[in-house]
């Protein structure tokens, strides 16, 4: 009866209510990647989202917000992370990295979650444009039909998209050519 | 029909574990000045690989990778605390201490607390997590051996928007008292 009262009121009060995305950790391995990529001090500037649409994410009729305020906001706040942790940031510098969310897709499907992400990322050197590409992200993990399960697998499973995101932009060749020393 | 489908998702539900990610807050600016020393640490990918499961509320449990997601949070202390941070691939790896120049290699093991006050959501509300350091110099030596424990908690209200707030709590709480060791330990300078 303990179950049934407990599952009742969790659906009850999971439905149609909005609950936090996990905050954005680094991994060892991207800050030390960034470390030793050969990347000059940078700049983060404000990011964008393509279509206001981007900001808003659903599990299940579930609104997943971003502890940021919006998603534009977390990848942002994930390549300052980042590059603060790598000892690489510098809001001062000539070269500055400006990001536009163009896809934040999260699907909770009963056997396995699937989340993608894009964005197109550009940098600056004192105001000019040397670099725009965009950059995607995938990820999938165990889903389940019960939804509280699978609704926190989702909400595990962002900050890791969103780190695969940043790993996939500090691996690219042309990105780092354009940040290097 | 409905009181059959309540019934299946009951059975399916009851005494399941539910995943949360543990997240410190490491978004504090560093304001200590770095130690010039190289150290190092190692975390196993066996112990990185457990899944660790403990109490929530409403008799069902909370399951999470304590050590994996914590790691995270301790590199970055040992990183605010020292210019240069290396990760190991072994344990007591001599060899590689050697070659690189570290001079302090930083073990740690996670263990973990939890339980929930509610009757009625999953969530946990109070977590404990424990670091127990150890440190040891390049002979191999232990110059540090020490248990720090961090405690969260959180209202039913908070962890119904934030699963995973009372552990990100304790695990924010337990950094900072490693990174308060590493400040203020002489042997660790």
């Amino acid at each position: 009866m303990k179950k049934l009262i407990s599952f009742a009121m969790f659906v009850m009060l999971l439905s149609g209510c909005s609950i936090m995305a996990p905050g954005y950790t680094p991994s060892v391995k991207s800050v030390q990647a960034i470390k030793t990529s050969g990347s000059a001090p940078v700049a983060v500037s404000k990011a964008t989202v393509a279509k206001a649409s981007l900001n808003s994410v659903s599990l299940r009729g579930n609104s997943l917000k971003s502890p940021y305020g919006d998603y534009s906001s977390y990848i942002e706040q994930a390549l300052k992370k980042e590059l603060t942790d790598a000892g690489l940031l510098d809001e001062k510098s000539v070269l500055v990295i400006g990001s536009q969310l163009t896809k934040n897709d999260m699907d909770v499907a009963m056997g396995t979650g699937k989340g993608d992400l894009a964005a197109v990322f550009t940098v600056t050197k004192a105001g000019k444009k040397i670099f725009e590409k965009e950059i995607t992200a995938h990820e999938e993990w165990e889903s389940s039909f019960v939804g509280a399960i699978a609704i926190p697998n989702a909400m595990k499973a962002y900050p890791t998209l969103v780190n695969t995101l940043v790993t996939n932009l500090f691996k690219d060749k042309d990105f780092l050519k354009s940040i290097s020393k | 029909m409905k009181k059959l489908l309540c019934l299946i998702s009951v059975v399916l539900i009851s005494g399941c574990a539910h995943n949360i990610k543990i997240t410190p807050e490491t978004t504090a600016a560093n304001t200590q000045a770095k130690s010039a020393t190289v150290v190092g640490y190692y975390v196993s990918a066996a112990d990185k690989a457990i899944k660790n499961t403990t109490p929530g509320g409403g008799g069902d449990k909370v399951s999470y990778q304590l050590t994996k997601d914590m790691e995270y949070g301790f590199f970055k202390a040992l990183n605010d605390s020292y210019e240069t941070v290396k990760v190991l691939e072994a344990s007591h790896d001599a060899q590689k201490m050697k070659a690189d120049g570290i001079t302090l290699v930083f073990e740690p093991k996670f263990t973990s607390t939890s339980s929930g006050s509610s009757l009625l959501i999953w969530p946990a509300d109070k977590f404990s997590i424990t670091v127990q350091c150890k440190a040891y110099n390049q002979t191999g030596a232990l110059v540090l051996d020490k248990a720090f424990t961090g405690q969260g908690t959180a209202t039913n209200g908070e962890v119904l928007k934030d699963f995973s707030l009372a552990a990100n709590r304790a695990a924010t709480d337990v950094l900072a008292q490693v990174k308060k060791e590493l400040a203020s330990n002489a042997s660790l300078k």
